[in-house]
């Protein structure tokens, strides 16, 4: 028997009946729809020094989108400039400076998610981002992410994302929001403070001894308005 | 800050009408499922992932400029619900594929085998099941392989070479290509 043929009985053995099967998907699509969120593409950016931990990194949650070189470039500007020996603060600040410069996708085609790493995180490294559980406010939905990085990654690690059609600011809630505040929203009767950044640090990690890994649970949240 | 209570359909899918949604997309629903299930193994989550990916398809469909590309790009999209699928699942503790004691209790060879290769193509790469699943059980041409992968040919021929050898690592690439 061919690998070919294999494959086919091997699957075709607990395949259902497809009967209906077009007629169910595409009638539900129709049908529900409008009562759905849309899901967000998005895309973080990460970015610091190598003596601090330059680090970019796109991630995206619900059909997101990772481009590459222009980041490399940009990293790589910044980490040839960083002085050593500078404080967290100041750091910090410089990682700020850095414009972010992200293309605008007129087609989805044009727009791929990616890349992902061996077990499937988004990145490419050294910091690796899994999208997990949707909340959704009046003002948008929020996504519950989770980011890590190898130990031998140390310093300030920058996150700012934005929608990549629309071209809306991503913002950021919780422990490691941090940035300007932009604005407010109320949730599970809590209000929270948005803000434009998110800024995850090696001394203030999860760090998951057996994994070996810089480990940040944080939340993002995406206006509604895409 | 802005509120929106309720999110609109895209105009420009409205434009292009259901009935035209309907038509495009009904061919592709059966190729969809079938690559979802041999990524997944799960029935129901195959579904799950195609239907998923139809109302992916539903919203964006419209900015597509050209539509002959549909095919790959659906499947593609299916194959992006079922990785997602599988994280879900990860993260949730399921563990994919089946049993392992199912090729020790089932007493028919090709249950056996079957079941066995199952298993062997779960615990490939999301990328290199994907190549497997296309090529060998959606059999598709290798181009097309490659255009739903969003890889070269080139590329997508070595993976599919590589796989092969994970898979049948007595099989010679020729005899497994046949």
């Amino acid at each position: 028997m061919s690998l070919r043929r294999d494959t086919h009985s091997a699957f075709d053995e607990i395949a259902p009946s497809m009967a209906g099967l077009s007629e169910r998907v595409v009638q539900t699509v129709l049908t529900e729809n409008s009562s759905r969120q849309r899901r967000k593409r998005l895309m973080f950016r990460v970015r610091g020094p190598l003596s601090l931990v330059a680090v970019f990194a796109l991630i995206a949650m619900a059909g997101a989108v990772l481009i590459g070189g222009r980041m490399i470039h940009d990293w790589n500007l910044f980490h040839n400039s960083a002085p050593v020996g500078d404080s967290y603060q100041s750091q910090v600040a410089q990682l700020e400076a850095v414009p972010l410069h992200l293309p605008v996708f007129a087609s989805q085609l044009d727009c791929k998610s990616g890349p992902f790493n061996s077990v499937g995180s988004l990145g490419s490294g050294p910091v690796y981002g899994d999208g997990g559980v949707q909340s959704q406010s009046t003002w948008g939905v929020y996504f519950s992410i989770v980011a890590y990085a190898d130990t031998g990654v140390a310093g300030p690690i920058l996150v700012r994302a934005r929608d990549l059609f629309t071209g809306q600011p991503v913002v950021f809630v919780g422990q490691y929001a941090a940035g300007p505040v932009v604005g407010s929203d109320t949730f599970d009767g809590h209000t929270y403070d948005q803000h434009a950044e998110l800024l995850l640090n090696t001394s203030t990690s999860d760090k998951q001894a057996v994994s070996h890994k810089f480990v940040w649970r944080f939340v993002s949240e995406v206006p509604t308005s895409w | 800050m802005q509120q929106v209570a309720e999110v609109k359909p895209c105009a420009a899918v409205q434009a292009i009408g259901e009935r035209t949604f309907a038509d495009l997309l009904s061919p592709l629903i059966e190729p969809g499922f079938r690559l979802a299930l041999a990524m997944l193994h799960d029935p129901q989550a195959a579904e799950d992932a195609v239907q998923e990916a139809s109302f992916t398809a539903w919203r964006k469909l419209a900015r597509m400029q050209d539509q002959g590309k549909l095919r790959p790009w659906f499947l593609g999209v299916v194959a992006n619900k079922c990785r997602n699928a599988r994280r879900k699942k990860w993260f949730a503790g399921v563990s994919l594929g089946l049993p392992d004691h199912l090729s020790v209790v089932s007493p028919e060879d090709r249950t056996l085998r079957g079941a066995d290769l199952r298993r062997a193509v779960s615990r490939l790469r999301h990328a290199d099941r994907l190549v497997v699943v296309l090529y060998f059980y959606l059999d598709m041409p290798l181009e097309d392989v490659a255009a739903v992968a969003g890889s070269s040919v080139g590329a997508t021929r070595a993976r599919l070479y590589r796989s092969i050898k994970r898979l049948r690592p007595d099989l010679s690439i020729q005899e497994a290509l046949r």
